[in-house]
């Protein structure tokens, strides 16, 4: 059985990376005593798969995992599902916190496939002194550009890429002394994506902005499926 | 020391760290909070202890030690005990910028606030960490200095220091309190306690390590005074207050009641080991004359099977491991070992749970160990020879033939493994260039065995350490081959060992070299390991950080002659500088099986035969299962 699950990635927990999650939730299930299934082979892996990574020290309020887990013999699968979710959740890390499950109807989609909009949260603190209106304007005049090239190193290799496709909508959520509050609603999945941190660098230096990205806190509120009217539906309710 | 350390309480340095941390290299390995890791009521606890591994978290993470004394001694109510590892040089850097010092991981309290900081000496080449530590830390390297002003201001930790490297800590002795020289399962404990007493009853840090040294194994270097005759060498070492003239190590006598971490913490960044070790036996009888842990380790004390198997499940339910290693110097020598490994796998298959063995020894690898194993995975296989010729090998006490390797190794090429790790050391004493040819016909002749068993495309790696010597073996007078000499061997065997098939790999000579100097070094090495320190050496067991010329001008700066302790023959009849110290075996066993050795004589299995080392049944007798 394919259950989905929602979770938070908050305190220590969003230092643990991407790459580290399968180890850190196959051992969590473990320890909860449920059994998953592995894949076949020389060497054999638990079926447990992420969406879209998050880079290593931003905090995610709903991230997504599938887990393939074995049934269980007179128990529904309504129950199991909640069993697990309150299992598992005892033995997860400070700041993995489970929101959200369901179970998967059969041919579901893996959340890599299906996930293509992220939404981030950039708070810009007070002490940044930036004034609303200012940020409001640089962030309407990068919008208004047909493409920002971008160059980004990888091993070596030097990639041009156009990230202004790849943002979909900046929004002002709320000015105050605090700080300003932005949302990013940015490209993910397998076309490609881009790190909001390359957003706002990339705004700060064309419109002129002055700001110490590493006062800048990002978090990622969720992941949607965004279908071609523009709807987002919530990983744990798209078909397949 | 480190005058730019202002900030330091616990909260800070957590607020500080959230803006570091975006811009290091694997951030996780700073900031605790793992499954299983124990945050104790800081204002509770009697004594406050940060157990200290002088290398990254990652390495820290693996030491069987850690696991054992963080549980144990958080088990007590007065006692605290949290971990603290070095910082990789990019969080280092980034730490100084902020002003932060070095802190414990579970709260976050800088390493200057706790009562006792314990290093753990594994390798010589991670001293230099150690005083790093201390200078990130903003305390004073040597222990004459960390005096605090009259009534005024915290007193500074005790500094402590265990592990393999501590039968000899010369080369750290102006820098430590206190050293205790064996197992510390029952006796780190019992120091904490007179620690704690010691601090409740308002005595000065003299009279606390006074009582410290009451205890079996407890050695405090400032108590002894090294006298040298004018070539440099011992005259004689005189202790300056009522304490023991030789300390004798401690140890555990019944293994099976000796404290077992169930609830290891499990690292959420990937460690080395990060597996469930569970500890089939300690010591090992096989009495390999370059082998320290084989000397120190003694006597043999295996566990019951029942108690193992108990453990492993206890330790699963609690960390969640998908593996378990059934770890000690030589595993398959454990009585019931088949038994355990088919019990342990009947129970953890359905888990999903691996078990896995260190590197196995020839003689004693059967291929019904190997398809039980193989039935859960097909890692690589390693095996250790150590020297190419059976007289060569008869040197050192290996007791392997060339028969057992192409047999054990058909085994395994035909059992479905297709590379094996051959394991050598040169340089070792009496080695000539027929011993390094032996090694290059071994290689070959594995892979013969590969042909024959049908397995194409097998791989043969070849590791070639070079020979270290070390205090309390049989071969710790024996002088390490020069440099020059270590690196033609080298090149000779690389030469010769160029096959598509073959994969060769040789350590540093320059490290080797180093290792050597602070493996038989006195206390006039100090000098030296505080220049480097200064001049910017750490992480020497590793090679992009290990900066020799640096070494060597430091040599050239405290005229220090390191071909004394390295390159030279020690005398039988002259004071080592670990002479003070003890793991029990007598040095008339140590001469008489280095006079073996350079005859080439045998000496066997001292489960076969007792070769009198003086350890048993004085520190402890053996203990060993009934085969079943």
């Amino acid at each position: 059985m394919k259950i989905r699950l929602a979770y938070t990635k908050k305190k220590e927990a969003r230092y643990v990376a991407h790459l580290d999650l399968t180890r850190v939730f196959d051992r969590a299930l473990r320890r909860a005593q449920i059994n998953v299934h592995y894949s076949q082979g020389f060497n054999p892996h638990p079926k447990i798969s992420f969406g879209p990574p998050l880079a290593v020290g931003v905090e995610g309020e709903r991230e997504y995992v599938d887990i393939d887990v074995q049934e269980l013999e007179g128990l529904s699968r309504k129950d199991l599902l909640a069993k697990i979710v309150e299992k598992l959740q005892g033995q997860l890390p400070e700041g993995i916190c489970i929101t959200d499950s369901a179970i998967r109807p059969k041919g579901s989609k893996a959340l890599m496939a299906v996930i293509n909009l992220a939404r981030y949260k950039l708070i810009l603190p007070g002490t940044l002194k930036l004034k609303a209106d200012e940020v409001i304007k640089a962030c309407e005049r990068w919008l208004a550009r047909n493409e920002v090239k971008v160059v980004r190193r990888h091993k070596g290799k030097e990639s041009e890429r156009n990230i202004r496709s790849l943002v979909n909508s900046i929004q002002i959520l709320s000015a105050d002394r605090q700080g300003i509050v932005l949302r990013l609603d940015i490209v993910t999945g397998n076309k490609g994506s881009v790190r909001p941190t390359e957003v706002l660098a990339s705004i700060a230096s064309l419109e002129g902005l002055n700001i110490d990205q590493d006062e800048v806190q990002i978090i990622r509120e969720g992941l949607y499926v965004a279908n071609p009217n523009g709807e987002l539906i919530d990983p744990l309710k798209v078909n397949p | 020391m480190n005058d730019n350390l202002k900030i330091s309480s616990s909260e800070e340095i957590r607020r500080k760290l959230d803006r570091i941390l975006p811009q290091v290299i694997k951030p996780g390995r700073y900031v605790g909070g793992e499954w299983n890791m124990i945050r104790k009521d800081w204002s509770k606890a009697g004594v406050r202890t940060v157990f200290v591994f002088p290398d990254v978290y990652e390495v820290g993470m693996s030491n069987l030690a850690l696991r054992i004394l963080y549980g144990l001694i958080n088990s007590y109510d007065g006692f605290l005990c949290e971990r603290a590892f070095s910082p990789w040089p990019d969080m280092e850097e980034k730490m100084k910028e902020a002003g932060l010092p070095l802190y414990a991981l579970e709260s976050f309290h800088p390493l200057r606030e706790f009562d006792v900081v314990a290093f753990t000496l594994q390798y010589e080449l991670s001293y230099t960490n150690i005083l790093n530590i201390l200078n990130l830390s903003g305390i004073p390297l040597r222990a004459e200095n960390r005096i605090s002003p009259d009534g005024e201001g915290k007193e500074y930790p005790l500094i402590l220091a265990g592990g393999p490297c501590a039968y000899n800590p010369e080369p750290l002795a102006p820098f430590l309190d206190c050293v205790l020289l064996g197992e510390g399962e029952e006796q780190f404990p019992a120091m904490l306690e007179v620690i704690k007493n010691g601090k409740a009853a308002g005595k000065t840090k003299k009279e606390i390590l006074l009582d410290l040294s009451s205890l079996q194994g407890v050695y405090i270097p400032q108590f002894y005074d090294v006298e040298y005759y004018p070539d440099g060498k011992i005259k004689q070492v005189i202790t300056k207050e009522d304490v023991p003239r030789v300390i004798n190590k401690a140890v555990v006598k019944d293994f099976d009641f000796a404290y077992f971490p169930e609830k290891v913490i499990v690292p959420y960044t990937e460690a080395v080991h990060d597996r469930v070790m569970l500890e089939v036996m300690r010591g090992c009888t096989r009495g390999c004359r370059f082998c320290q842990a084989g000397m120190i380790y003694r006597p043999l004390r295996e566990r019951s099977p029942e108690l193992l198997l108990e453990q492993a499940e206890k330790a699963v339910d609690a960390t969640g491991y998908e593996e378990i290693s059934l770890v000690s110097l030589s595993t398959s020598d454990y009585t019931c070992i088949n038994g355990v490994l088919e019990n342990l796998m009947a129970k953890m298959q359905e888990r999903g749970v691996n078990v896995s063995l260190p590197s196995l020894r020839l003689d004693s690898f059967d291929v019904e160990i190997a398809q039980q194993v193989q039935k859960v995975r097909k890692s690589g296989l390693t095996f250790a020879p150590e020297a190419g010729t059976q007289r060569l090998r008869d040197v050192i006490n290996k007791g392997v033939t060339d028969e057992d390797l192409f047999r054990t190794a058909y085994a395994a090429f035909k059992a479905g493994w297709s590379s094996i790790k051959l394991y050598y050391m040169i340089g070792l004493p009496t080695e000539t260039y027929e011993d390094l040819d032996g090694i290059v016909e071994q290689a070959r002749q594995v892979l013969a065995q590969a042909q024959k068993a049908g397995r194409r495309g097998a791989r043969v790696t070849v590791s070639a350490s070079s020979f270290v010597p070390k205090a309390f073996t049989p071969l710790q007078w024996v002088p390490q081959d020069s440099r020059e000499v270590l690196q033609a061997k080298q090149e000779y065997l690389k030469e010769r060992l160029k096959s598509k098939r073959i994969k060769f790999l040789y350590h540093d000579v320059e490290a080797s070299y180093l290792e050597a100097v602070l493996a038989r070094g006195d206390r006039k090495t100090a000098d030296l390991l505080e220049w480097a320190v200064r001049a910017g050496c750490k992480f020497d067991s590793w090679s992009e950080y290990f900066n020799f010329d640096l070494w060597q001008q430091g040599l050239a700066q405290t005229g220090l002659d390191a071909h004394f302790y390295a390159h030279r023959q020690y005398q039988p009849e002259e004071t080592l500088p670990w002479d003070h110290l003890s793991p029990g075996i007598s040095k008339e066993f140590l001469l008489q099986e280095y006079k073996n050795a350079l005859q080439g004589a045998v000496t066997p299995d001292c489960r076969r035969k007792c070769a009198k080392c003086g350890v048993c049944p004085t520190v402890a007798k053996p203990v060993l299962n009934r085969r079943r």
